[in-house]
């Protein structure tokens, strides 16, 4: 075997050279060869390592500069399209708006002219009474119905535009008392019982808003009901963040393919010859409901009666546990 | 007490004021009333010495021109006529104009009715009313 250089200059240094080492010896010398080798194998990657190193960190680094370069303009471009969001949510808040003040001013300056008809309408039913003969009085009488229902249409728009105008008060609104303040402000008929089934919430609501919802949904309640006695429940659910509000009716029951369309603005299932139903209070409720991102839907049968639900926020502040029992049902009738 | 003192209506719609005046007339105080079609004529009629001041006001607020609320602020600034009542009778039921009304001491606010016969009701009511009271008016 070949002896390791730097032991052969040692050995030379020595011994003259490295024949002269004695025979006996020569394993010693083989094994300290072997282990001068060993050392020079192992040093050598120790040593070139920090310039293969050095080399493999320059591309990283590229790379990684590279990666750094990509994620700022992803997130300029993030930033940018937050921004034209952000642009476009103010733009569509601000059409919206400006939607609402147009619905809320035209159908206010709707209304003047409409008075302005139907009074001199009325006053020539009263003045020519004589002149007129049944078939114009019948004529005329059809107009001031016209032009009430007209009147009761833009109350509704302007009802309809207001929900989503101006800035909202939201207050503690304690539900369990101010329901049956509608039930009696509705007066129902004595042949129809309203029932609070559950323990109703407190909710931090606009007041007005609140109320819309629950008479709206109680008024149709009682106006459609066609059975000569009627029943309409109220129940409250809660999960984590939300009520779920519930009017049952027996009423005539909504057909499958009407479902959608009452919550339409103007659509009504009620003959048009009454004046009350505009098609505007379900829309109303549609609109207040989603305003605060809750949800209102119908379930109902045919000829049994209908259950209209909805969700409202719980108060933020509200400790769970205090909300669960809150919605345990207890069977108390008003 | 109103007596014959006179009452100035404040209204630039001449339907709403044709309904006014028919009103009044049927109610028998039709001669009583003075009608300004604007709140500027209506100021100049206020501080012109030779009319007699009125025994309480009726206003319109959504006018063109000087606006009903700037009516309302420019009379209870005016020493002279600040102590004239001022009912509101208007179509707005904004609860911001209702409120800046009684802000500026308006005795009443009144939305005017759809219906001729509720808008009769209403002014024989007020009518009614001021006349159980005594007025500023009537003493000067």
């Amino acid at each position: 075997m070949t002896m390791n250089k730097l032991l052969q200059r040692q050995v030379e240094r020595f011994f003259g050279s490295v024949d002269a080492i004695p025979k006996e010896q020569t394993p010693l010398f083989d094994a300290i060869s072997d282990t001068y080798d060993g050392f020079d194998t192992d040093r050598r990657p120790i040593e070139r390592s920090p310039g293969i190193h050095s080399e493999e960190l320059t591309e990283i680094n590229q790379r990684l500069r590279e990666e750094v370069r990509e994620r700022r303009q992803a997130q300029e471009k993030q930033d940018r399209l937050v921004r034209d969001l952000e642009k476009t949510t103010s733009r569509l808040e601000k059409v919206n708006q400006e939607l609402n003040e147009f619905a809320y001013v035209v159908s206010h300056d709707l209304k003047a002219p409409l008075r302005g008809i139907r009074t001199l309408a009325d006053w020539i039913a009263t003045d020519y009474a004589d002149r007129l003969g049944p078939e114009g009085q019948e004529q005329l009488h059809l107009l001031l119905q016209r032009a009430d229902r007209m009147h009761a249409l833009i109350d509704g728009i302007l009802q309809y535009s207001k929900a989503g105008r101006g800035s909202e008060d939201r207050v503690p609104l304690d539900l369990q008392k101010l329901v049956p303040e509608v039930v009696d402000l509705l007066a129902p008929p004595s042949n129809i019982g309203i029932t609070i089934r559950d323990p109703l919430p407190v909710v931090e609501l606009e007041r007005t808003r609140v109320l819309q919802v629950f008479q709206n949904l109680l008024s149709n309640a009682i106006k459609y009901i066609d059975k000569p006695e009627g029943h309409i429940v109220i129940g409250c659910r809660g999960d984590d963040a939300w009520w779920t509000f519930s009017i049952t009716d027996n009423g005539p029951g909504i057909a499958e393919k009407n479902r959608e369309r009452i919550f339409q603005l103007f659509q009504t299932l009620a003959p048009h010859k009454d004046a009350e139903s505009t098609g505007i209070g379900l829309s109303l409720v549609k609109k207040i409901v989603e305003l605060y991102g809750g949800e209102v839907w119908v379930e109902s049968t045919l000829g049994a009666g209908s259950t209209f639900f909805f969700t409202l926020p719980k108060m933020p502040s509200e400790p769970p546990q205090e909300e669960l029992q809150a919605c345990t049902p207890c069977g108390r009738q008003t | 007490m109103r007596g014959a003192k006179p009452l100035l209506l404040v209204e630039d719609n001449p339907d709403d004021a044709l309904i006014i005046k028919r009103a009044l007339a049927q109610l028998g105080l039709g001669e009583k009333m003075v009608h300004a079609p604007s709140a500027e004529l209506g100021l100049i009629h206020l501080r012109s010495a030779r009319k007699e001041k009125p025994a309480f006001i009726l206003l319109d607020l959504n006018m063109p021109g000087m606006s009903g609320i700037e009516f309302l602020q420019t009379l209870k600034n005016d020493p002279g006529l600040a102590t004239i009542p001022v009912i509101v009778l208007t179509t707005s039921n904004d609860r911001q104009d209702i409120l800046q009304s009684f802000e500026l001491h308006a005795a009443g606010y009144i939305v005017k009715p759809f219906d001729y016969e509720t808008a009769v009701r209403a002014l024989k009511i007020i009518d009614e009313y001021w006349n159980l009271n005594h007025l500023p008016a009537f003493h000067t």
